[in-house]
């Protein structure tokens, strides 16, 4: 649904360019730290495999894109139906449990001890809804005859309330964006939703290899997402929402998050 | 409550009874040759000090003497002087029409213009002079009140290419605008780079900071009264305008020569005429435009009854073919019948009919659908002006208005993604009652006091849901239509005080209480076409402010310059903010993502004017704090608003060469918004993601712009008379940021940077012909 929002701001910028030859350049600013707080990342899948819990720290924004991993923590995930799982440190700061697969509508428990602080929180698997396709149209707007916009379509279940996350690789590489939508408009529709690749550097073209995986998150991991892509890029005029860290369900609060979700991978060959 | 009430009309009732064997004289002041009444024109009587009085907006004005025989005397700002001597023996008449004066050039002496700034105990208030106005440099040409509005002190624009202004630390939704009386909600076209008054159309622009007077309400922090051209009832006139990207076209005439006029003013741009010309198709497929459309008429069938007609059609029409479009529209219509009863009693009576609409429409293959929003009302009001005697001037009246709200609808077809949505629509009445007085209370206090007293009611049909601060649901309830569902009744007295310290200084004081019972709901920091109004509700409670004021006014050279300065502090109860990942199109449960705090706002604004002269103008500064406190925000604890602005300066100057050429130039600095930077970033889904401390803890750097202008008066003919102007936006190329980015570098890998985007780094030239007949 955001789309609706987003949607307009091409517009405006296009106006802007036009009149203005609006300008950017790189600045350097005094920013204040706050750093070497942990960061939790911890995903629940239906996919048989070792799940993966990274527990990490922000840096200052100066600094590289390299986070110093927390290790010597305690972590585990126990379920509603009584299961529980184990994660050992496999690498400094990341966490892994034995195979197993999470189920749909379990409601998992997280518990990370570290630096002698606990951390909880929890996740309901939502019931899985397959990707019925990845698509390329022709993109309206562009000089290229070649250049595609890639879109997903699924049938969204009628009368339950289901929220969708989004990840879109290119050749292999992850396009950072977050993206999500949410059936608050589209219940029980065959659904499309189109990426939108706000870097126009990155042109999706015929010949390139694309994957999209979909994930069906919970009503608090979506909140959190959502969040987060409200606060990308540009957002539009005045500079879109003020940003924030998204509400985590980690408690107390950290940043990062705790999500059980399904997921579903698709690759295609643009044509 | 209701005491208040009765003591109010027991005290007017006193008051009539005490009234003093005197008469009246009273009438309407108007141009000579174009037949406008002249609002703020000054009437006084020779000989008796403190005897004047000055024409309300409708150019009338009444005048309390003891029978016997006086000498009159007349003037308006640029206008010569009239003087009549008459025997004034019982309730008199007097129209009187002034002439332009010939030559503007040589230096205009005057005794005092519109509301005389020394002895008017209203403050807070800016009175724009609209020949000043249109000689202030603007972006493209396109002159614009609100972009000039911005320019004095206590009022800041919401950024470059946003037609928003902030009050006082007030929010852009708090400002009333009114136009010929009907409320304008939004008021920017494209996005925001211009305002849809077009000054071809307006005659009179006031902005009530403070000490708002009890006949306007309904607003937190400013008025901005709005007032249209009646049209030339005299002769016709045809004049014009083209622009680089706009051109106007006015036709004003008599209906019949001296009884009524009409004024028709319509106004276009056509940058889409040069996206044709561009090679990127994505251009070229864009449409961009908006236009305006002003009416007005008038019909005076004597000297006690005359009826007006306003009107106003705006749309923006923006879109990329195939692919989206969105237009918005505001509609405004107000009927006003005005009726003199005696010397003394001053009625106008209107209807008044208003909306707002936004349409969405998404085109892309399998995302089809259309959206639309609207929020309509219909007015009816009462004013009356009641002069007692020379001491007490009342206003009172009544009005009620009723609010329809239709959030979003959406329509959609088969093959899309979306559902038909409807959000039932909301209604409400909004009514009012005021009294106010004023009193001259001795040769030096000059008093206004008032009250105000606002209901609404809002009622069914719909389903009203209460909601609990984490947004889960409390209780749901259907109602019938008309069925009341909740009502707030609010006690908003106004009280403003000047004390004449001598005949060129005075200090004032002011309390005034608003309320606010609309609120729009914005997710971004700046107002966009598809925000959301709603009313108050049993969640959302009436927005509340009080602010006090007190300051010094003075006037230099017999009023050639104008000096004050005002301390106000303001305080705001029930402001709304959003929680994250809320959501508002279409979401009718959108009062579950809302939040509730109060805010304060301070400052120590400076004025000095030049009112005319061969080189006059204005230099402004504002020295403010603007703070929000929400319970989920900062732990609770007051923060900068985005809008914080601590300095503030602006200096206008426009200087008239000779007959034919006259040069303007308006310089700002302003601290930079108060804005929320990361203090640090971590990585989540392979994402840089940054994290954050507090709200606004941050500033863009200060902004500070020089523009230019030039007009050039043709050469005189006998039928026609041509004009050029020509301005420079931001002269020096000055870098104003508007908005700073975090990403990761393209330069050098695995590391990140902030960038700033400016909207208008370069100098950009623009050139009008203006033409007349």
């Amino acid at each position: 649904m955001n789309n609706k929002k987003t949607n307009i701001y091409p517009v405006l910028i296009l106006l802007i360019v036009l009149m203005s030859g609006a300008c950017e350049r790189v600045v350097d600013l005094n920013l204040r730290d706050d750093v070497g707080k942990l960061v939790i990342e911890a995903n629940i899948t239906n996919k048989n495999e070792a799940q993966v819990i990274y527990l990490t720290q922000n840096v200052s924004f100066s600094q590289p894109n390299e986070y110093p991993p927390v290790s010597g923590a305690e972590v585990s995930v126990r379920s509603n139906n009584g299961k529980s799982y184990l994660f050992k440190e496999s690498r400094p700061g990341v966490y892994t449990s034995d195979s197993f697969a999470g189920i749909a509508g379990e409601i998992y428990y997280l518990t990370v001890i570290s630096d002698g602080k606990t951390y909880q929180a929890s996740s309901q698997m939502p019931g899985f809804i397959p990707i019925d396709s990845v698509l390329a149209q022709k993109k309206e707007i562009s000089d290229d005859e070649n250049e595609r916009r890639i879109a997903i379509k699924f049938k969204d279940p009628i009368n339950i309330q289901n929220q969708y996350r989004f990840l879109l690789h290119v050749n292999d590489t992850l396009i950072k964006q977050v993206y999500t939508t949410s059936d608050r408009l589209t219940d029980g529709r065959e659904v499309t939703y189109y990426f939108q690749i706000n870097d126009d550097d990155i042109k999706v073209k015929v010949g390139d290899s694309v994957r999209v995986e979909m994930q069906c998150v919970d009503l608090p991991i979506y909140t959190y997402w959502f969040t987060l892509e409200s606060s990308e890029g540009s957002g539009g005029p005045g500079g879109g929402v003020t940003p924030s860290n998204p509400p985590t369900n980690i408690m107390p609060t950290v940043l990062g998050y705790f999500s059980a979700h399904t997921t579903e991978t698709q690759n295609i060959e643009v044509q | 409550m209701h005491k208040y009430i009765i003591l109010s009309f027991l005290l007017f009732a006193a008051l009539l009874s005490q009234a003093q064997k005197k008469v009246s004289i009273s009438g309407t002041v108007t141009g000579i040759n174009s037949g406008e009444t002249l609002i703020g024109a000054s009437v006084r009587v020779a000989g008796i000090k403190n005897s004047g009085t000055i024409t309300n907006s409708y150019g009338f004005y009444s005048l309390s003497v003891v029978p016997g025989e006086y000498t009159f005397i007349f003037s308006y700002v640029g206008y010569e002087e009239v003087t009549k001597r008459i025997k004034v023996l019982r309730d008199t008449t007097l129209g009187v029409a002034l002439a332009i004066k010939t030559n503007l050039s040589e230096v205009v002496v005057h005794a005092s213009t519109q509301k005389d700034i020394v002895s008017s105990p209203q403050m807070g208030l800016i009175q724009m002079d609209m020949k000043q106005a249109n000689m202030v440099p603007v972006i493209m040409g396109e002159r614009d009140v609100l972009k000039t509005i911005s320019l004095m002190p206590g009022v800041k624009s919401a950024g470059e290419g946003n037609a928003g202004f902030y009050v006082r630390g007030g929010a852009s939704d708090q400002n009333l605008i009114l136009l010929d009386g009907a409320p304008i909600y939004n008021a920017a076209h494209l996005f925001g780079f211009f305002s849809v008054f077009n000054s071809d159309a307006i005659k009179d622009v006031s902005l009530y900071k403070g000490g708002m007077p009890a006949q306007y309400g309904g607003r937190l922090s400013s008025v901005l009264d709005i007032k249209m051209n009646d049209g030339n009832n005299q002769k016709t006139t045809l004049e014009g305008g083209l622009g680089l990207i706009a051109s106007r076209l006015k036709l004003e005439g008599p209906i019949v020569k001296n009884k009524g006029s009409f004024m028709l003013s319509g106004r276009r741009t056509y940058a889409d005429l040069f996206l044709k010309l561009s090679s990127d198709t994505a251009v070229k497929k864009s449409s961009l435009y908006f236009y305006d459309l002003n009416v007005k008429a008038n019909y005076k069938f004597n000297d006690k009854n005359g009826i007006y007609f306003s009107g106003y059609y705006g749309k923006d029409q923006m879109g990329v073919r195939d692919l989206f479009s969105l237009h918005w529209s505001n509609v405004a219509g107000t009927f006003r019948y005005n009726h003199i009863f005696n010397s003394r009693l001053f009625s106008n009576t209107y209807f008044i009919y208003n909306n707002y609409n936004y349409t969405v429409e998404q085109l892309k293959n399998g995302n089809e659908f259309n959206l639309t929003s609207k929020i309509e009302d219909l007015s009816f009001k009462q004013d009356l002006e009641y002069k007692l005697n020379s001491s007490h001037s009342f206003k009172l009246g009544a009005s009620v208005i009723h609010h329809k709200i239709a959030p979003g609808d959406i329509s959609s077809t088969d093959s899309s993604s979306f559902n038909d949505q409807h959000v039932q629509r909301r209604y409400g009445f909004e009514t009012a009652a005021y009294l106010s007085d004023h009193w001259k209370a001795t040769d030096r206090l000059n008093v206004l006091a008032g009250i105000r007293l606002s209901d609404m009611f809002i009622v069914g049909p719909g389903t009203f849901t209460k909601y609990n601060p984490d947004g889960s649901t409390i209780s749901s309830k259907d109602y019938t239509s008309g069925q009341l569902v909740k009502s707030y009744l609010n006690l908003e007295p106004r009280l403003s005080a000047s004390y004449r310290l001598n005949d060129f200084s005075s200090i004032k004081l002011s309390y005034n209480r608003n309320t606010q019972n609309i609120h729009l709901l914005s997710n971004s920091t700046s107002s966009s076409p598809n925000d959301l109004y709603v009313m108050s509700s049993e969640n959302i409670q009436p927005e509340i402010a009080d602010q006090i004021s007190t300051g010094y006014f003075r006037k230099f050279k017999n009023g050639q310059f104008e000096f004050s300065a005002e301390l106000y502090y303001k305080w705001l109860q029930n402001q709304i903010d959003y929680k994250d990942g809320a959501e508002f199109i279409a979401n009718k449960e959108v009062e579950s993502q809302l939040t509730y705090g109060d805010g304060r706002a301070y400052g120590l604004e400076l004025f000095l004017k030049k009112k005319y002269g061969r080189l006059n103008g204005w230099i402004g500064y504002t020295l403010s704090r603007t703070e929000r406190s929400f319970a989920a925000i900062n732990h609770g604890k007051y923060y900068p608003a985005r809008q914080d602005r601590t300095h503030d300066l602006s200096i206008v100057g426009i200087y008239k060469l000779n007959k034919r050429w006259s040069f303007s130039a308006s310089f700002i600095y302003g601290t930079g918004n108060a804005v929320s930077y990361p203090t640090g970033k971590y990585s989540i889904g392979g994402n840089t993601t940054y994290s954050y401390s507090e709200r606004n803890g941050y500033r863009l750097p200060a902004t500070n712009r020089l523009d230019i202008g030039a007009t050039l008066e043709g050469k005189k003919h006998k039928n026609y008379q041509t004009s050029w102007t020509f301005s420079i936006y931001n002269v020096y190329a000055s870098h104003d940021p508007y908005i700073i980015t975090f990403r990761d570098s393209k330069t050098k890998p695995n590391t990140t940077e902030a960038v700033e985007t400016s909207l208008f780094p370069v100098p950009i030239p623009s050139i009008t012909w203006n033409f007349k007949f």
